[in-house]
């Protein structure tokens, strides 16, 4: 036993040498195989007597299980060494370069914010042509072909006197009503082009924001709380608005819209021309002749419709002072300045 | 239209609004304050007003229509300027009418004292409306224009020919009006003429030719009402814009003109001694009829959205002038006044009972009741937003640009077989025509960027092109991608790999590309490729022809209306339940062409059939001397090992390995 109670020394010995798994096995073969020197040693406990298989057997099992676990040990501790080292060949650095984050227009931001408000009121979306019909941007609109309301309007024409640029968004309220039957809620917005000369303040190509409503009841009312829910959605609860008498040929009664100048503040400057109020768009209930020349019955259904510019107050809001910077040309986006999440 | 708080006090005396209060009536009535100036008139203190009058309301372009409404808003009597009658006296007038656009003249031929001054009060207040005095009777005539809203010409008698004839001009002649202005006519005017030359063009401005100067003393005054349209018209084409054309391109009311003649004689005899010398000549071959509305008084809470009661609402047309007589229960029978033109409508009455009623008292915060209408939203707005969520994320900004270009980049950038659509009347001329290609906004705002030092661009664009085939003007949605390749590394793969994320994050697969034959004019024509789904071509990328700066930007566009169609043909669920292992097998197929790839790859996939196709995709490609090397990576999907083997062997052409 003596020569065993050495063999443990020399396990350690032994296994303090080696630095791979494969060593590990071959000692272990040494020592704890079916040739090795302690697996042996308990085969040949079975040819001495009883008295000292009693004496010695118990503590030849002990010092059996005291090497198996040596070598566990060292298994352990080689496997640990292999996987760090396997980690360490393969170790990643953070990158400090940034992922580029693209931008929205401002045009698609605001577009977006009224939308988002009015499909939560259950309004769709809706868009059609650019290219225009006489029809369908002034007739349609109740607008005749000899009204002298086309003078507010100077048309763009590709094709006099039946094809042109839409002037307005007002035409797809006129195709939406052509096409689908009230009840009718949607907003569309969408580019207009004016036959204006190009400057600083005004542009022959803006955006217009249209909404449209058809129901069995829809007033004044409904249209004056639609808009104050928009503005606030718009400009927060701070916001101060009005609504006064305005004429347009497709609507009766007509609204003017009025948002109080958010430079002065309802005193005047140069911003709201000395008047205090910036006018935001048109509106009003649809003129029977509308829903009519849709073929609606104009007893049983009525509505509102609005047209707001959009323009203005992106430029209000991205202090952008110059129109045409809308369009292409001078409008970046700084690099570290995300949107904001709606 | 201007206007003094001084006159409006004149012809509503018991008017206690001040100015303020007077310029917030007509604000939120519908006759919008767009100018209040502190001003000396006659002597005294006074407030000039700018009211924005709308087309409906051509009654208002005057005093007496403005003091209309604010008489009956106010509920205070109005005070008209005191006329004179016409008593006939002489021979009649030589008049003929034949031109069909004439609603009504009336004429009549005065002595005139036209040497006498004007009175400084006269002049003062044209010059308030830019209005330049020019001799008495003249400046009556303006005067009474501004007053009444109708405009008067005054012919010189001694400087006629022959009979006054209205008529259509037929022939192309030259005028020099009043204000020296030479006019070449083409023969579709509506003029006044004598026997052998053009007195004026009806409606808008009188000509040199009969014009009446100090020295004159026989007068013929008319004042006439035409066809709305001929007269705008006549403005529009001629580029003659005045006063009188401004009123007389509206509707009219033809019984105004006795008062408004009336009026006019009364300020001549008082100020320049004018004697009527010939019969008073009239034509008026159709008067208006009288309107009868009928009003459901329902109509006004239906509209409005609050209760008015039959009272006010009566009491308010009344005070309008109407006649208002009581119907059945809670219906009136409405007759307005001859002036109030754009009163047609029960709906048109509403208007006048809510706007007096004020829209301060609509309460203005209550949303409506959520009613729930079908939807009607297209799924192209939806892609279109969608896209450019997948954009912004990969790092493009999103810019906006003219739809109308110029002609020489819409032509180098146009690649579609259609041609192009041009504005007529632009005034913008640099810009006549409609892009036919998204590429133009973004390649001149990459010029634009590359100006002010921009490096890292990519940049997109989501909006209409336009194009004509025969007689269809055609548009569709298009979105562009472009970025400038950086530090002289290609870019034409990075791009295409965007795109891609583009068309398969919408649910299109089987993407695949041929060389393009006709590239744009923009292109490098040795990297310009079509874009097609299938056989369908939706779009185009290329490298762009190198920048003056020597740096490469590439582009590519897509038909998103295509795209959207060719959704509807798709399955768009990708979700389906896994049960058996997937199997990735590899082919390389050496071919001579990229057709001939895309043909065979065609064929394996329908070979192997979407029910046993998970995947497929071409892992790596190499180019040996006159061929292609393409590996294609197939995982198939519900097959064993062995069957997805032999699939693979059978459909790729290979021979079973030998052991």
């Amino acid at each position: 036993m003596l020569i065993m109670k050495d063999i443990i020394k020399q396990i350690k010995k032994d296994l303090a040498q080696v630095t791979d798994s494969s060593a590990v096995t071959a000692l272990w073969q040494k020592y704890l195989g079916k040739q090795g020197e302690i697996k042996l040693a308990l085969k040949a406990l079975g040819d001495l007597d009883l008295e000292t298989r009693r004496l010695e057997g118990p503590a030849l099992q002990q010092l059996a299980k005291e090497a198996q676990s040596l070598f566990d040990d060292k298994q352990a501790i080689l496997q640990a060494d292999s996987l760090n080292k396997d980690l360490l060949s393969g170790v990643e650095q953070l990158d400090l370069t940034e992922p580029k984050l693209g931008h929205l227009h401002p045009i698609t931001q605001t577009i977006r914010m009224m939308n988002q408000l009015f499909v939560e009121l259950g309004y769709s979306v809706a868009e059609d042509a650019e290219i225009e019909t006489d029809e369908f941007c002034f007739q349609r609109l109740n607008v005749p072909f000899d009204h002298p309301a086309r003078d507010m309007q100077d048309t763009i024409y590709i094709k006099e006197p039946n094809w042109l640029l839409r002037t307005q968004t007002s035409s797809v309220e006129a195709r939406i009503l052509d096409k689908h039957q009230p009840p009718i809620k949607a907003v569309a917005p969408g580019r207009v082009y004016r036959n204006e000369k190009v400057n600083k303040s005004n542009h022959f190509i803006f955006h217009h924001y249209q909404g449209l409503v058809v129901l069995e009841q829809a007033s004044l009312k409904d249209l004056f709380g639609t808009f104050s829910y928009l503005f606030r959605h718009m400009y927060g609860d701070d916001v101060v608005i009005r609504f006064r008498n305005k004429y347009y040929p497709e609507v009766e009664p007509g609204v003017g819209p009025d948002m109080q100048c958010f430079n002065c503040h309802g005193e005047g400057c140069a911003l709201c021309k000395g008047v205090g109020w910036i006018e935001m768009g048109g509106a009003g209930m649809i003129h029977p002749n509308v829903l009519g020349m849709a073929g609606i019955d104009k007893q049983k259904w009525q509505g509102f419709a609005f047209g707001l510019g959009l323009d203005r107050w992106v430029m209000a809001k991205y202090k952008i002072t110059d129109i045409r910077t809308l369009l292409g040309g001078n409008l970046g986006y700084k690099r570290d300045i995300n949107e904001n999440i709606l | 239209m201007k206007i003094l708080y001084s006159q409006i006090k004149k012809l509503v005396p018991d008017l206690s609004a001040d100015v303020y209060e007077l310029g917030e009536f007509f604000t939120m009535t519908g006759l919008m304050m767009d100018g209040l100036t502190e001003v000396k008139y006659d002597g005294k203190k006074d407030w000039l007003l700018g009211l924005e009058v709308r087309q409906n309301r051509p009654d208002c372009l005057s005093l007496i229509g403005l003091a209309r409404e604010v008489s009956a808003y106010f509920a205070l009597p109005l005070v008209l300027p005191q006329t004179e009658k016409l008593e006939p006296v002489g021979p009649d007038l030589s008049i003929k009418i034949s031109a069909k656009e004439v609603k009504r003249v009336l004429a009549v031929q005065l002595s005139v004292n036209a040497g006498l001054p004007s009175p400084t009060w006269l002049k003062e207040y044209l010059a308030f409306y830019d209005i330049n005095s020019i001799n008495l009777p003249v400046d009556l005539s303006n005067y009474v224009m501004l007053v009444t809203g109708y405009t008067s010409h005054l012919l010189d008698v001694d400087k006629l020919d022959g009979s006054l004839e209205w008529k259509l001009n037929k022939q192309s002649n030259k005028v020099t009006t009043l204000d020296n202005t030479e006019l070449q006519l083409n023969g579709q005017e509506l003029v006044i003429s004598d026997k052998h030359k053009i007195l004026a063009l009806a409606g808008l401005v009188g000509c040199q030719s009969a014009a009446i100067s100090q020295a004159s003393t026989k007068i013929i005054v008319e004042m006439a009402v035409y066809d709305r349209f001929i007269v705008g018209e006549n403005s529009r084409r001629l580029a003659v814009v005045t006063e009188a054309g401004n009123r007389l391109s509206r509707d009219m009311d033809l019984a105004g003109l006795d008062y408004a003649m009336a009026l006019l004689y009364g300020l001549l005899a008082k100020h320049a001694g004018a004697q009527i010398k010939s019969q008073i000549f009239d034509y008026y071959p159709k008067p208006a009829p009288k309107r009868q509305i009928d009003l459901d008084l329902d109509l006004v809470g239906k509209l409005s959205g609050i209760e008015v009661s039959a009272e006010r609402s009566k009491e308010i047309l009344e005070n309008l002038r109407c006649q208002v007589q009581s119907g059945e229960t809670n219906k009136l029978v409405v007759v307005p006044p001859s002036d109030r033109l754009d009163l047609l409508l029960a709906e048109d009455l509403v208007d006048e009972i809510i706007r007096f009623v004020g829209y301060d008292t609509i309460p203005p915060d209550e949303l409506p009741k959520l009613v729930v209408a079908p939807k009607i939203t297209a799924r192209l707005y939806y892609l279109k937003d969608r896209v450019r969520d997948i954009l912004s994320a990969r790092g493009f900004d999103e810019i906006l640009s003219q739809p109308l270009v110029a002609t020489d980049l819409n032509e180098q950038t146009n690649y579609l077989d259609w041609q192009v659509i041009s504005t007529q009347n632009s005034v913008n001329e640099d810009f006549p025509d409609l892009r036919q290609s998204i590429a133009t906004g973004l390649i001149n705002q990459l010029l634009e960027f590359r100006k002010k030092n921009l490096e890292d661009i990519k940049i997109f664009e989501i909006g209409k092109v336009f194009g004509r085939q025969r007689q269809d003007y055609q548009e569709h949605e298009a979105l562009g991608l472009l970025l400038l390749g950086q530090n002289g590394q290609p870019a034409l793969n990075q791009l295409k790999i965007d795109l891609e994320y583009v068309v398969k994050f919408l649910g299109l697969t089987d993407i695949a590309y041929e060389v393009c034959q006709n590239s744009p004019t923009v292109a490098n024509p040795h990297s310009c490729f079509k874009i097609l789904i299938g056989r369908e071509s939706i779009g185009i990328i290329y490298k762009l022809k190198p920048l003056a700066d020597k740096k490469e930007a590439y582009f590519a566009e897509l038909d998103l209306s295509l795209l959207d169609k060719l959704l509807d043909k798709i399955n768009l669920n990708p979700a389906v339940e896994i049960t058996t292992k997937l199997i990735a097998l590899d082919a390389n197929l050496i071919l001579s062409s990229l057709d001939k790839f895309k043909k065979a790859l065609a064929e394996a996939r329908r070979s192997i059939g979407p029910n046993r196709l998970w995947a497929m995709s071409v892992i790596d490609q190499f180019a040996l001397a006159d061929k292609t090397r393409y590996t294609v990576r197939v995982t198939y999907q519900e097959l064993s090992d062995q069957e997805a083997k032999q699939l693979h062997l059978k459909v790729f052409g290979l021979e079973a390995p030998t052991n």
